[in-house]
């Protein structure tokens, strides 16, 4: 597995420098986005013409953060429920075939899997939302598993032996406990379909990846570096933000 | 009162618990003793239902456990814990109202209720109803452990090794203090331990298992010097009086003795466990000592009480009804 599972009981960063971090990629693709800036720093790259590109990049910002926003929804409606369900006690075999599958969707290049759900559901943003959910699934799924296996046995018999039902010790106790974990898969999961994001444009789905594969057919470096600069902005501001809503280890 | 009437438990073709009927006393304290393996924690986990018995029955109060919902019998019986498991992200306070919060209890009352068992486990409330469990020592984490348990008044308390973990001082400490809130609250305690000074310390009452069948039932002094079988008495161990007498406060044996007799004594605090003052009278050299409540002289003690005391098995001074 190759999702981030922090260790337990390593504290990240101080608060402070955790608000400066979420603050400062933000900021950076504000001045990207509604500023000149970006574009003529660009320029000596697009034959000293600043790139441009049809929609206003704030709009193309948006449809790429739409995408990933959404098909993040739905990997959490899928995937939490999906790591509760094959940790509960009898379901080791289970549990071993959902990591192994959801494993597969990583392995499997991003571009077969656009490619191969074009046929099925067309070009846009169907094929794009498919490819970014089931590669979401994987940190989102191995980490909420990881998490809630983490749960100290001791804790978990105490739950039961002061007879909390099934479904409580799952909302009081084991959830709580493995939220640290979960939501650094969550944070994984966002961050990678950033860039994963990208690729959907050449399938119409529009979003930052549309100025790079326009870029990459016009051979202007200058327009690929735009959407990949504010791309990369993107990805880390919602790094930044996440790692706010985060809660620390213990 | 708890009765377990031919309770079997079989993995396979192995009885962890082999046709065990035992009646666990009322308002007393019963220590489940053995050797690793001999089924003490199965009998105790089948009592709340954490291990659904292959046979047999528990009764509570002479209904049939195996009738009830699981969860709400374990709501109505106190569960202590050797590894404690406190929920690592609820306050104090917020753990110790864990079942009166299940049971759906008026917060604002669970909240003084909180309050009064901190005080009872020596827990200042205003200091630690906020910490996290992260916090606190292991003998205080138990402490709240005990409290936790305690919080619904159940009648029933199932404590499994629940010492075990602890430092010795902090142990004694804990042990003490437990038996001062049994003495107050007079609850149905099964207590699993390996330990036999725990258990001859703590029990009202002994029940020796061996490999999942009942050895011997009866009082610490029973099992001392009566034991029912070559078994009890090799685990138990040669000083199993002495083991016996450090449950037993000196005060116990204390005899009327003057001032002036005291003064040129060696001197021992009344609280101090026998074995203790026994310990200290041979260092000191001397065959009496003179017990002393602080400034109060309680009476001198010499090693000839001991020694009649034995001679009359005594019951065990004030312990068992």
């Amino acid at each position: 597995m190759t999702a981030a599972v922090p260790m337990p009981g390593v504290r990240p960063r101080r608060p402070a420098a955790r608000l400066l971090n979420a603050l400062i990629w933000p900021a950076l693709l504000l001045i990207g986005l509604f500023t000149p800036l970006l574009p003529r720093l660009l320029a000596p790259l697009s034959a000293g013409v600043p790139p441009t590109t049809d929609s206003p990049l704030w709009q193309l910002t948006l449809v790429h953060l739409a995408l990933v926003l959404g098909a993040e929804v739905i990997v959490l409606a899928i995937g939490v429920p999906l790591a509760v369900y094959v940790t509960r006690p009898g379901r080791a075999a289970l549990m071993q075939l959902a990591e192994a599958v959801t494993g597969l969707g990583q392995t499997v290049p991003t571009i077969a899997v656009l490619a191969l759900a074009v046929p099925a559901l067309g070009f846009g943003t169907g094929p794009t939302v498919v490819g970014l959910i089931l590669y979401g699934l994987v940190p989102v799924v191995s980490n909420g598993v990881a998490g809630l296996l983490g749960v100290d046995r001791a804790v978990q018999d105490a739950a039961q032996g002061m007879g909390m039902s099934s479904w409580q010790r799952l909302t009081r106790v084991e959830l709580p406990l493995s939220l640290p974990v979960l939501s650094a898969g969550i944070r994984t999961s966002t961050v990678y379909n950033v860039g994963t994001a990208t690729i959907g444009a050449a399938l119409g789905a529009g979003g930052l990846g549309e100025p790079i594969i326009n870029g990459l057919s016009q051979q202007n470096t200058g327009l690929v570096l735009l959407g990949a600069v504010l791309a990369g902005l993107l990805a880390l501001s919602l790094d930044g933000l996440l790692g706010l809503l985060t809660p620390e280890q213990r | 009162m708890i009765t377990l009437n031919h309770l079997e438990k079989r993995y396979g073709n192995t009885a962890a618990v082999r046709d065990l009927s035992l009646t666990f006393p009322d308002a007393s304290i019963t220590a489940l003793l053995g050797p690793s393996g001999c089924g003490k924690t199965t009998t105790l986990r089948m009592i709340n239902r954490l291990i659904e018995p292959t046979s047999g029955q528990v009764l509570l109060d002479g209904q049939d456990t195996g009738q009830l919902k699981p969860e709400v019998l374990r709501r109505g019986i106190g569960y202590v814990i050797q590894q404690i498991g406190l929920f690592p992200h609820l306050s104090v306070a917020q753990n110790v109202a864990t079942v009166p919060d299940l049971l759906g209890r008026n917060r604002a009352q669970t909240a003084r209720r909180v309050d009064e068992l901190l005080a009872l486990v020596g827990l200042e409330p205003a200091v630690y109803r906020a910490k996290r469990p992260a916090e606190l020592s292991g003998g205080q984490a138990q402490r709240v452990g005990v409290a936790r348990a305690l919080a619904a008044d159940p009648p029933v308390l199932l404590m499994d090794e629940p010492f075990g973990a602890l430092d010795p001082i902090a142990r004694d400490e804990v042990q003490e203090r437990f038996l001062g809130i049994q003495a107050e609250l007079k609850k149905t305690v099964v207590i699993v331990s390996h330990d036999i000074d725990e258990a001859l310390r703590m029990g009202d009452y002994v029940a020796l298992m061996r490999a999942g069948e009942l050895e011997q039932f009866g009082t610490p002094d029973d099992l001392v010097k009566r034991p029912a079988s070559e078994f009890v008495r090799q685990f138990l161990g040669d000083d199993a009086n002495l083991r016996q007498l450090a449950g037993v406060p000196v005060r116990e044996f204390a005899r009327p003795g003057s001032a002036a007799d005291a003064a040129s004594l060696p001197r021992v605090e009344a609280a101090t466990n026998t074995r203790t003052a026994l310990a200290l009278m041979l260092r000191a050299g001397s065959e009496r000592a003179a017990i002393w409540d602080g400034e109060t002289l309680v009476g001198v003690v010499g090693f000839a009480d001991l020694l009649r005391a034995e001679a009359e098995a005594p019951t065990a001074a004030g312990r068992a009804p």
